[in-house]
């Protein structure tokens, strides 16, 4: 049994009550249920889920953008960098009916060039999706579409683009752009010999030219979200990129041109182009609110894209800073923390670490920089992924016997994480298992804080009720017929304070009785080995947690993928995804939770999805899938004493783009303060 | 001499061929390729990878001939002054290299000549005036230099930057500069940045160099030949110089060629820590990521480096010590 855990061995438990674990079991009982139990979740979804978060960001931040029209402004102006280039007047840059955007503290005013490294340049002029992400991470919001809508069958999503759009070489942006994506890139056979997830099976329908539509086999009704969040991938100026297309060019002319410019295929000539890679990045046509001008091996030098589509509430054309200049390193190097804490850079955030703070704050003191402190977007910094597949009949009865979880709660218990917050993040970060975040409409305290109490008394004593003891007498634990216990803990150190983690981690298992071995891997082999199923006990940090990503990608939470980041069910997920071809079939509980899984995605009502996600979450509760340790950690932004409208605070991670809603097109140089 | 010479070149060739069959083979030995770490990014996308995928991108980067064959390929085309691709930068090798080449090369010549400027004198005086002040505080200064890893210097006088001087000491050129046309301004610009990375990454080589020669000129000074030409009368600083100098000079000659990869690799820390645009992070990135050709023709140059170095430095010292005879 999943859950099953003797009463008598139960009572030091407090932070989880018991009763709500037979609920996951009830709920989960058959799929014939889900409509049944619908009208429960809806009434548990109200009361759990409480009030929306208090808003820290302006309320235009959280709903559709307004237009022109709407606002009643009719003349709009541009900057004086702009004059006199023998443009077309702004008016007919500016799409039909453009965009407003509410700046965070103040209208802005144009001028000045930017100082960044490439490093921020997505965090410092974002893509432009079609859709995007309201500030508190949980809808969906128009962009360069207008509107949206999904079909009753959750089959058919449809996308309706601002009538006007133009790329920056003033080329009208049209369905046509989205479906070259798509069926050209996404679905070429040479480009993606295996298709992204999230359009698997897709096909693309015009409708008219700002009209078209997603049309899936299957109920898809979360792709709307992929849409958004990915939606940096689902366009590109086809007016363009179709010279280098095999579809669209001659076959041997593209032969000449691909050998010419020194690639080894058109496909890696296309990549290039498209990710600024080379000197011709000036060429490529863009919606985004710069575009590059130059670049040289050390530098990429951009400018104000002149028909970008976003004005602020006075009618100014956005962006408000004209030129920006990117520095290229190849490695996210020591420097940047230093440049950043001198002030030299407008604006550093992605290169640098919690425990840069210290010396970014210097800097703050000495008055030449501001420091903000955003928060990361992981529930979890770190969170420990037990190998249930591992292949050692031992282990894995240690790790999973009869759906026994006591093995997992002990060591879970054992982790005291307010010290592990205080020594590694300033006390600043919150501890937490793994679950959603808290700005998702599914999260819950309880999720968080389920077995996560610092109590190695009650850890010692769930092992001893494993008869795991220690009977050579060298303070660790043996397994119970008297083989040595010792966990080999491979993991790939990176993005989040790993090491430190769990140097701490492998303290406090000792302390009882659990011997970790740890052993940092490189990349590949961190790729490998966890593809192989040959990592006993590895980690990740855990993102993908909002309502943005979490119901399309809820790794953490059921076995349905593998890769280099999910090492835990191998065989498992290899026996969902193949219908049951390869792999090992799961447990009952498992399949259980799987099917709890394809509920979440498919569901097309917000009461299906609910109840959905609500049971996989108390599942991964009460289970511990993976261990949590403390998440939401500071993170430093960093932007120079001239720059205005950045948030003091907000959200860093892959999840939201980093700062996609947060409107980096609305920052501007205030130089009366400059000395 | 002449025909020495043409025996010594011909003999790197074998040298370098052998060289460049290790280099192909070391970068080959780790389990993956270019290819799998290009999966590790797709993945990281959220791209589901089947067999079917690995093998059509392998084909795609010529993955899939014989090792043998790739071999030759890549030998080849280094041959013809055609470093191949970089699947990485998904640009040849050439360019990302030529970009690259003259900051490196400032660098570590520059690293070079400070090392003798600073290195002879400072040795020639502890050793003359040995057990002095002068000495005492030279030596300790040399052995800090050599003690402490050129990354780890960088960072310290990065640190003392910003706490002294409220500045930031990385990269080559200031902002204004950066991409001005060559100019006098741009130059004094480059020197301006430069001596620092110049410092840190000869630091320890000039230190090494000059406890040598110190050492080395300590064994000659008390040689009867020494004593004799002081009680003629020969002046001190003229005798130093022409008698023991020329021969513990010796030593430091024959390092000139194990220098210079040294530098290279030294500098390669440092750009990391500083950010400069120099080959190392190239290199230190392709190894990691496997790329083949950027790698194989970074660690060719590197090991050509190595053996034109040994045979200047053989040459120089046939040069300086006229003991040593050509067989």
């Amino acid at each position: 049994m999943l859950t099953r855990s003797p009463r008598s061995r139960h009572h030091g438990c407090r932070s989880f009550p018991e009763g709500t674990r037979l609920k996951v079991l009830a709920l989960g009982k058959s799929r014939q249920g889900l409509a049944v139990v619908a009208a429960v979740a809806a009434l548990f979804a109200a009361s759990a889920t409480g009030q929306p978060p208090e808003r820290e960001f302006p309320d235009a931040w959280y709903e559709p953008p307004k237009t022109a029209s709407e606002v009643g402004l009719t003349s709009f102006s541009q900057s004086p960098f702009l004059d006199g280039r023998g443009l077309p007047p702004v008016e007919e840059r500016l799409p039909d009916d453009p965009v407003v955007i509410q700046p965070y503290d103040s209208i802005g005013k144009y001028g000045g060039k930017a100082r960044i490294t490439l490093w921020d340049s997505w965090q410092f002029f974002n893509w432009e999706h079609a859709l995007t992400l309201s500030a508190d991470m949980r809808n969906v919001l128009p962009n360069l579409a207008e509107s949206w809508s999904l079909s009753e069958d959750g089959r058919v999503t449809t996308v309706k683009l601002r009538a006007g759009l133009r790329w920056s070489d003033g080329h009208p942006l049209t369905a046509d752009d989205f479906m070259f994506r798509l069926n050209h890139v996404f679905l070429d056979p040479d480009f993606s010999p295996v298709t992204y997830r999230g359009v698997r099976g897709c096909e693309f329908v015009k409708i008219d030219d700002l009209t078209f539509q997603y049309v899936f086999p299957e109920p898809n009704p979360m792709f709307v979200n992929f849409f958004a969040q990915y939606g940096s991938h689902m366009l590109d100026p086809m007016h363009f990129f179709k010279q280098y297309h095999a579809a669209y060019r001659d076959k041997e002319e593209l032969d000449a041109l691909v050998e010419e410019e020194g690639f080894v295929s058109w496909m890696a000539m296309y990549r290039a182009l498209r990710d600024w890679g080379n000197e011709d990045a000036s060429k490529v046509p863009t919606v985004r609110a710069y575009k590059v001008v130059e670049r040289t091996p050390t530098k990429l030098r951009l400018e104000r894209n002149p028909y970008y589509f976003k004005i602020d509430p006075a009618g100014q054309q956005l962006p408000y800073i004209d030129e920006v200049d990117a520095i290229i390193l190849l490695e996210n190097s020591q420097m940047i923390a230093f440049q950043a804490a001198t002030g030299q850079l407008d604006f550093a955030a992605f290169a640098l670490k919690t425990q840069d703070i210290p010396l970014l704050k210097l800097g703050e003191a000495k008055g030449v920089n501001q420091v903000h402190v955003w928060r990361r977007l992981h529930i979890s910094d770190v969170s420990i992924q037990p190998n249930y597949n591992f292949d050692d009949p031992k282990y894995r009865e240690l790790l999973w016997g009869k759906g026994e979880r006591r093995f997992i709660r002990a060591l879970s218990h054992a982790i005291d994480r307010e010290q592990m917050n205080e020594m590694i993040y300033f006390g600043r970060g919150v501890p937490s298992q793994v679950t959603a975040h808290p700005s998702s409409r599914w999260y819950e305290q309880r999720f968080a804080e389920a077995h996560a109490r610092y109590d190695p008394d009650y850890a010692r004593q769930l092992l001893d009720e494993l008869e795991l003891a220690d009977v050579d007498g060298d303070g660790l634990r043996e397994y119970p017929d008297g083989s040595k216990l010792t966990i080999t803990f491979e993991f790939l150190d990176f993005e989040t304070p790993k090491s430190i983690t769990m140097e701490l981690v492998r303290d406090y298992w000792r302390e009882i009785g659990i011997d970790l071995r740890l052993k940092s891997v490189e990349r590949r082999l961190q790729a490998e080995r966890a593809q192989a199923n040959k990592m006993q006990m590895t980690l990740w940090h855990a993102d993908k947690v909002t309502d943005i990503l979490f119901p399309l990608v809820p790794d953490w939470f059921y076995p349905h993928r593998t890769g280099w980041d999910i090492a835990m069910w191998n065989h498992w997920a290899r026996y969902y995804q193949t219908d049951g071809r390869l792999g090992e079939r799961p447990p009952d509980d498992v399949r259980e939770l799987q099917g709890w899984g394809d509920a979440l995605r498919m569901a097309t009502t917000e009461a299906d999805r609910t109840v959905a996600a609500k049971a996989l979450l108390e599942a991964a509760a009460e289970n511990l899938w993976t261990i949590g340790t403390v998440g939401q950690a500071p993170h430093p932004v960093v932007v120079s004493k001239r720059l205005r409208n950045v948030t003091p605070t907000g959200i860093w991670g892959w999840d939201n783009r980093w700062t996609l809603s947060y409107h980096p097109a609305t920052w501007y140089f205030d130089e009366s303060h400059e000395d | 001499m002449r025909s020495y010479l043409v025996s010594r070149v011909l003999g790197m060739v074998p040298t370098l061929a052998v060289i460049s069959v290790i280099i192909f083979t070391v970068i080959q030995l780790p389990e993956g390729d270019i290819v799998s770490s290009t999966l590790d990014r797709l993945q990281a996308q959220g791209v589901d990878v089947t067999e079917e995928y690995v093998q059509n991108l392998r084909a795609q980067y010529n993955l899939d001939k014989p090792l043998v064959l790739q071999y030759f390929y890549w030998a080849g085309n280094f041959l013809t002054g055609d470093m191949g691709y970089s699947y990485l930068f998904s640009r040849p090798v050439n360019e990302l290299v030529w970009e690259r080449l003259g900051y490196t090369l400032s660098i570590t010549v520059s690293a070079l000549f400070f090392t003798w400027i600073v290195a002879l004198p400072i040795g020639i005086y502890s050793a003359v005036r040995q057990y002095s002040i002068g000495d005492y505080i030279m030596t300790s200064v040399a052995l800090v230099g050599l003690a402490t890893p050129p990354f780890l210097l960088a960072l310290i006088f990065m640190h003392l930057g910003f706490e002294w001087f409220g500045v930031s000491t990385g990269g080559l050129f200031s902002p204004e500069y950066e991409d001005a046309p060559w100019s006098w301004g741009r130059v004094a610009d480059l020197l301006a940045h430069l001596w620092l990375p110049m410092i840190i990454v000869g630091m320890g080589s000039a230190a090494f160099t000059m406890r040598i020669l110190r050492a080395n000129l300590l064994d000659e000074l008390n040689k009867p030949y020494v004593v004799t030409a002081r009680a003629k009368g020969v002046r001190p600083a003229k005798l130093v110089l022409k008698y023991p100098v020329r021969i513990a000079i010796n030593p430091f000659i024959s390092n000139i060629g194990l220098m210079l990869p040294g530098l290279v690799s030294g500098e390669a820390l440092v750009s990391l820590v500083m950010g400069l645009p120099t080959i190392g992070p190239l290199l230190l990135q392709s190894l990691l990521n496997q790329d083949m050709f950027l790698a194989g023709s970074l660690l060719m140059w590197l090991a050509i480096l190595t053996v034109v170095g040994i045979l200047l430095s053989d040459l120089l010292l046939a040069w300086v010590d006229p003991r040593i005879r050509f067989e």
